[in-house]
């Protein structure tokens, strides 16, 4: 705050503060969130480039996709956009940028009408387009609030709406307006609405216009007839229905309403005059009984206009006039002498008395203006012998063609403001008001906000003071938010990855943007941590050189640059299948939140195995929070996870196919992949399906199945979909967004859902293109129909305790030669089945459990090695069916 | 940042003003009576204003006007929220927030605004600091004050303030360790003339009274949290752990506080649990004019309907109303023109329903529009949006709390169009 009022345009001073700032964003108070937030958004309007500069066109229409559909897909889908937008043009965000967007989007969800809204004029000026969708739901909850803030909220979203159309149109019945409402309130909704009217949604706005109109508050009346004016010029389509609606309203009982009708219908009137003679007829007679001037004007302007339409009234109209001219208000006398001047010169043989008459009384009225315009016409029209060239040119004057008028919304020019302003409520500069910077044409030097690692510690003290009193709330808790934190920056990291591997091909930023983060990360933890921390970074940085298996340099760079290469080996391989591209996604989700996220929880977890091979000097620096939830894979527990991670398997699958790693990861060594449909069966369309063994994003229930399709004829496959799912009882499928279209030679991996309810029965459905439709089915390997879960030894023995008798299952068996070893079974066990291993004191004894998607009961497997090669196989599981299916899976998996 | 905050009453008397930065004087409220005065209703005050050299922020709540005078370019929700947030402290302090209580409490007004804010800051604006800052006032500490001559400043920092959880003070005991949650429920809605839903939508919030011993951490699960489209959460919520899980886990403030507040989303459909058939009619020709109402009950999975209460603003040409109800009490104010119907509970064999004649001013025309009906209900144990805890669990504190959850739905801005 002391920023902003001393010194707000020395921007190079938050430099070094920048990422620090975001990163301590959430933990801030409410207050400072808001000075915060205000401060960075012009901060980013000159440090980074237009996200939005050459796809004006392209986004209207994907913007437009995010806002259906439920919450989840909406993020995925504007992360989606977002992923493949990068990829399509040069334009790379600045991994800066993406971090405000990202830390400052929690912040949505703030109680603070006040955050909310900074928030939202945050994305509005920042984010690429796709993004801001996000905001238009928080504001919509706004205006729930105080109908101060309402009013705030409607006159910023008003705004917005104009430049975002499609950004609020799912929220279209939100801005109906209720009787209650303070004027002001419905004003501003009506406005919102006007804004929003499109083809599509406009009968039903024009119906609710309907009832408003019948309103007792006049003064809202006024405006929703001048709304219905606004709607008929911009959507020709119902002009002709809203010029009836309004000609109906001219025989409204309340003057008001009558003459702003009026008023409205001139507008309207004047882009097509031809057709509606007979409405100026009827609203000549109106003048008898109008008495607003406004609406007086208006007609005797419109009669004027369009004397010739109607030749026989309008003198009689002149007459009346002009009988009453001294009692008319100033702009009904202007009108009368425009009208008279019109007449005079279309028709001067019934009406140049008249025209005399009244330019004579005005000649003696007392405002000047009337008296100057009155002598001005007589010298234009009058023929005398003084009055020169001009005299000739009249009738082009008075009547000429006059361009339709452009019923604009008031809100037009003001997005030049910075949205949630005062300047901008006001629409005028207010004291103090800082100029929204535009966007820099070159991006300025992204290094100024790189600090070095040592300065951080010793910050101002303004900082020093923030952070003491705001530490972090969720120190405990960090466990937790380490996966999420490093989900969150997985798309984003993906989408970078594929940029510079394909088109910038340089590792820099990478490694540039990797240091960064670390620190980033441990801003976030509070003071007392930091010292700790680094005492662990230091000791790390010692163990893992002395890791074995690391590939001989430390640094996590090295390990990026390890992905890369393989990469480009499987290209060299030209290999895609489900299967290996599976697993790129999930090693590349390890190393990239290891390396970008560079939480420090999720660096101690992935430390984790390793470390208890290296010995117990390394376990007594984790915390024992981290270290029970250290599981021995990481399995993401969260569907956050998921969903991003998802995304990361669309996302590499769509921008480099041929790029299948050739990387295996030990838990997943044998993923099977499975045939769907033969390229033979399907007339060269191939579809391969695997069980990615990740939570199904939005369904727990779900088994996620990833499907590769490849398209090996040499024509266009379009819209390629699922239909007329055929489930058994109880069974579900969550269809794969639709593929339009799949280019000759491509390949595309989507994941769909299906609920087995717990059985191997198929799942049976119909994937279509645009020519043709194949009858497929997936039927799943029991091991599939579970996730594993993790649990100690005591729970594991007080769970197989309750799971006796008829729920058990034993089974003798012999180990076969190279199933010998501890490695051998673990993996020929995990790959049978999606089962999590469960910590044991005995060594010859295995044990792993899971639990059944749908229904969640456990399955628990024990392996118990005796002498020689025998071996005894124990499954205790409520399902019985399970339970026998998964031994005999087993043993055949063990007996390979 | 905020310079000055005056409080006006109905009447256009200031009678309490604060100045944190200089003083600005009095006749600067000028401007906004004439605001006032343009604006025929409170509610239609513009709230924000400018003049020549300030900007006048208000915020209109139990018929005071808290006017924030401001001199340079600011955020004006930041103004308006501020205010607000006064008005809910004020509030939590005395009951009511009403003109009489600020000036029976004049002293603690001041201490409490001079705490929230510093220099134009907004500084300590969570109700619990604020009362171990400031004690409220109690009927035994006025005694004690006025003979003793001491203040309600409390002479410790709060605790709060400097810990990892701002918002709970340390060494919090109680003998019964209790927790309860209301989840309440709003439908807003808008029915049109001929019974169809126009818009229906349901907010909720959950309210929660926590008295726990010491620093408990509580967790609380949903069967259906994905029913909960856009919620937004105390800061205790940990927000990483409902992102991944969809489970609040937060440390709780000490006493009543609101959890969280949530929208329903749009695509389920909302359940209406009552109807409104109605018959209202004015004659061109002669005064009288027909009234009729009836409410029953719809959607209301097996509870009975509370609380029920209808209002109406009638138009400007209705004089008087001859009504008999066939249950509850019924009131016709000639000069607001408001009916208020005072129903209660709706007995599904007995509709109540409210009959009889208006009466027009003579000579006029009919009023060319029918008034809206505006609908108050309650129905308790019941979420209408199928919304159901699962479980809440502590942890971190050794003792067994007693756990409590309530559910209730009532009308929001519920509206029949007739």
């Amino acid at each position: 705050m002391a920023f902003e009022e001393v010194c707000p345009e020395r921007i190079d001073l938050i430099h070094k503060n920048y990422r620090k700032l975001c990163n301590l964003l959430i933990d801030v108070e409410e207050w400072g969130q808001v000075v915060i937030i205000n401060m960075l958004t012009r901060y980013a309007r000159t440090q980074f480039l237009s996200p939005n500069q050459n796809q004006e066109s392209l986004l209207e229409e994907s913007a437009e996709k995010a806002f259906y559909g439920s919450e989840e897909e909406d993020a995925k889908d504007a992360k989606a956009e977002a992923a493949s937008l990068a990829k399509r043009k040069p334009y790379v965000m600045d991994p800066d940028h993406r971090l405000l967007l990202r830390n400052t989007k929690p912040l949505l969800q703030s109680r603070n009408a006040a955050v909310v809204m900074a928030v939202a004029q945050l994305y509005f000026h920042l984010a690429p387009k796709a993004e801001v969708g996000v905001i238009a739901k928080a504001l919509v909850r706004l205006l729930r609030s105080h109908s101060e803030v309402q009013y705030v909220v409607l006159q910023n979203v008003a705004t917005m709406s104009i430049k975002r159309r499609g950004m609020f149109e799912p929220y279209l019945k939100s801005f109906y307006i209720r009787s209650t409402d303070p004027t002001q309130i419905k004003i501003l909704k009506l406005e919102v609405l006007t804004n929003l009217a499109n083809e599509t949604n406009i009968s039903t706005i024009l119906r609710e216009f309907q009832t408003y109109i019948r309103s007792m508050d006049k003064d809202f009346v006024a405006a929703t007839i001048q709304a219905i004016g606004r709607c008929a010029t911009n959507i020709g389509k119902v002009r002709d229905t809203c010029l009836n609606g309004l000609v109906q309203l001219l025989s409204n009982r309340d003057e008001l309403v009558v003459a702003e009708s009026v008023v409205v219908i001139k507008k309207l009137l004047q882009m097509q005059p031809a057709q509606h003679s007979e409405i100026i007829k009827h609203m000549a007679k109106l003048t008898d009984n109008i008495q607003v001037p406004m609406a007086r004007a208006s007609i005797l302007w419109l009669i004027g206009e369009y004397c010739e339409h109607v030749p026989k009234i309008a003198p009689d109209v002149l007459r009346k006039m002009a009988k009453s001219f001294t009692n008319e208000e100033d702009i009904v006398k202007l009108q009368v002498i425009n009208l008279a001047a019109k007449l005079y010169l279309t028709n001067s043989k019934q009406s140049k008395l008249l025209t005399q008459y009244v330019l004579n009384l005005a000649k003696y009225d007392q405002n000047y203006d009337i008296r100057d315009r009155a002598r001005f016409i007589r010298q234009l029209i009058v023929p005398t012998e003084k009055s020169g060239a001009l005299n000739k040119y009249a009738k082009k004057l008075f009547l000429a063609q006059k361009p339709a008028p452009i019923l604009e919304s008031s809100f037009k020019d003001r997005d030049h403001f910075q949205l949630g302003s005062l300047s901008h409520l006001l629409n005028a500069k207010a004291v103090g008001y800082q100029e929204l910077p535009d966007w820099p044409d070159e991006a300025p030097d992204p290094s100024v906000r790189n600090v070095e690692v040592p300065e951080w510690t010793k910050c101002t003290s303004r900082e020093k003071r923030k952070e003491k009193v705001e530490k972090p709330f969720y120190s405990d808790s960090e466990g937790e938010s380490g996966p999420t934190e490093s989900a969150d920056s997985e798309p984003e990291s993906v989408s970078k990855e594929s940029g510079s591997s394909s088109s910038l091909g340089s590792s820099s930023s990478g490694s540039e943007e990797e240091e960064e983060e670390e620190e980033g990360s441990s801003g976030e933890q509070s003071e007392d941590k930091e010292e700790e921390e680094k005492r662990t970074k230091r000791k790390k940085e010692g163990s893992r050189k002395a890791a074995p298996g690391s590939t001989g340099s430390p640094s996590e760079e090295e390990e990026e640059e390890g992905v890369k290469k393989a990469k480009k080996k499987a290209l060299q391989g030209k290999k895609s299948c489900a299967e290996t591209s599976s697993e790129e996604a999930s090693t590349s989700e390890s190393s990239s939140s290891g390396s970008d996220s560079g939480s420090e929880a999720e660096a101690k977890r992935r430390k984790a195995p390793p470390s208890s091979r290296a010995g117990p000097k390394e376990i007594s620096l984790l915390d024992l929070d981290d270290f029970t939830l250290a599981p021995p894979q990481p399995v993401p527990s969260s569907s956050i996870v998921s969903t991003s991670l998802v995304t990361d398997l669309e996302g590499l699958t769509l921008t480099d196919t041929s790029l299948a790693p050739a990387l295996l990861s030990p838990a997943f060594s044998t993923v099977r992949t499975y045939e769907l449909l033969h390229r033979m069966a399907g007339e060269g369309l191939s579809v391969e399906y695997c069980f990615s063994r990740q939570p199904f994003p939005g369904d727990p229930h779900m088994v996620a199945v990833q499907i590769q399709i490849s398209n090996n004829t040499d024509a266009e496959v379009k819209s390629l979909r699922v239909s007329e799912p055929k489930p058994l009882s109880g069974m579900r499928i969550q269809e794969f967004p639709e593929i339009e279209c799949l280019a000759p030679g491509d390949t595309a991996s989507v994941v769909m859902g299906i609920d087995f309810c717990d059985s191997t029965q198929a799942a049976n459905f119909q994937l279509r293109t645009h020519t043709r439709h194949f009858y497929v089915s997936i039927q799943p390997p029991v091991g599939e129909l579970m996730a594993p879960v993790f649990m100690s030894e005591n729970e594991f023995k007080k769970e197989q305790g309750k799971l006796t008798g008829m729920s058990e299952i034993t089974e003798k068996l012999t180990l076969p030669e190279k199933c010998q070893s501890d490695h051998a079974i673990v993996q020929q066990v995990t790959s049978a089945a999606n089962v999590g291993r469960v910590p044991c004191g005995a060594d010859n004894e295995y044990r792993f459990a899971a639990k059944t998607v749908t229904s969640g009961s456990l399955v628990l497997i024990t392996l118990e090695r005796r002498e020689g090669t025998a071996a005894q196989l124990t499954v205790n599981s409520e399902k019985m069916v399970i339970g026998t299916m998964l031994v005999k899976d087993i043993i055949q998996a063990l007996a390979q | 940042m905020i310079h000055s905050l005056f409080l006006i009453n109905a009447s256009g008397d200031i009678f309490l003003e604060k100045h944190w930065k200089s003083v600005v004087s009095r006749s600067v409220c000028d401007y906004f009576f004439e605001a006032q005065e343009r604006a025929s209703e409170a509610e239609n005050v513009p709230p924000v204003i400018p003049t020549p050299h300030h900007y006048l922020l208000s915020v209109y709540r139990h018929k005071i006007f808290f006017v924030a005078v401001i001199q340079s370019e600011v955020p004006p929700l930041f103004v308006i929220e501020f205010l607000h947030r006064v008005v809910d402290t004020f509030q939590d302090y005395f009951g009511v927030c009403s003109e009489v209580m600020i000036k029976d409490n004049v002293v603690v007004v001041y201490e409490v605004l001079e705490e929230m804010l510093d220099n134009g800051f907004p500084l300590a604006t969570e109700s619990n600091i604020l009362k171990e800052l400031i004690k409220p006032p109690t009927i035994l500490r006025t005694v004690v004050n006025t003979i003793t001559g001491s203040t309600n400043v409390g002479d410790q920092l709060p605790t709060g303030q400097l810990s990892v959880v701002p918002w709970r003070r340390t060494g919090v005991k109680y003998t019964n360790n209790e927790a309860y949650f209301d989840v309440i429920e709003e439908i807003d809605a808008i029915i049109d003339k001929s019974g169809s839903t126009i818009t229906a939508e349901i907010q909720g919030v959950i309210d929660a009274c926590v008295k726990l011993t010491g620093m408990p951490d509580l967790t609380l699960s949903f069967m259906n949290p994905r029913l909960l489209d856009d919620v937004s959460f105390h800061p205790c919520v940990r927000f990483k752990r409902w992102e991944s899980e969809r489970i609040l886990s937060f440390i709780p403030p000490d006493g009543n506080f609101r959890l969280l507040s949530y929208h329903v989303s749009a695509q389920n459909l909302v359940a209406i649990p009552v109807y409104v058939k109605h018959n209202i009619s004015f004659r061109d020709s002669s005064s009288l004019g027909r009234f009729e109402i009836t409410v029953g009950p719809k959607q209301t999975m097996g509870k009975t309907v509370e609380g029920v209460m209808v209002t109406s603003q009638m138009p400007k040409g209705v004089l008087n109303m001859t009504l008999t109800p066939s249950q509850g009490t019924h009131i016709f104010d000639p000069v607001t023109k408001l009916l208020s119907w005072d129903v209660g509970k709706i007995n599904p064999q007995k509709l109540p329903s409210l009959k009889g004649s208006v009466s027009l001013q003579a000579g006029t025309s009919k009023p060319d529009e029918n008034p809206t009906i505006n609908l108050q209900f309650k129905i308790q144990q019941l979420a209408i949006s199928g919304l159901k805890v699962n479980r809440l669990d502590m942890y971190g504190e050794k003792y067994k709390p007693f756990k409590g959850i309530k559910y209730m739905t009532k009308a929001g801005k519920f509206q029949v169009r007739t």
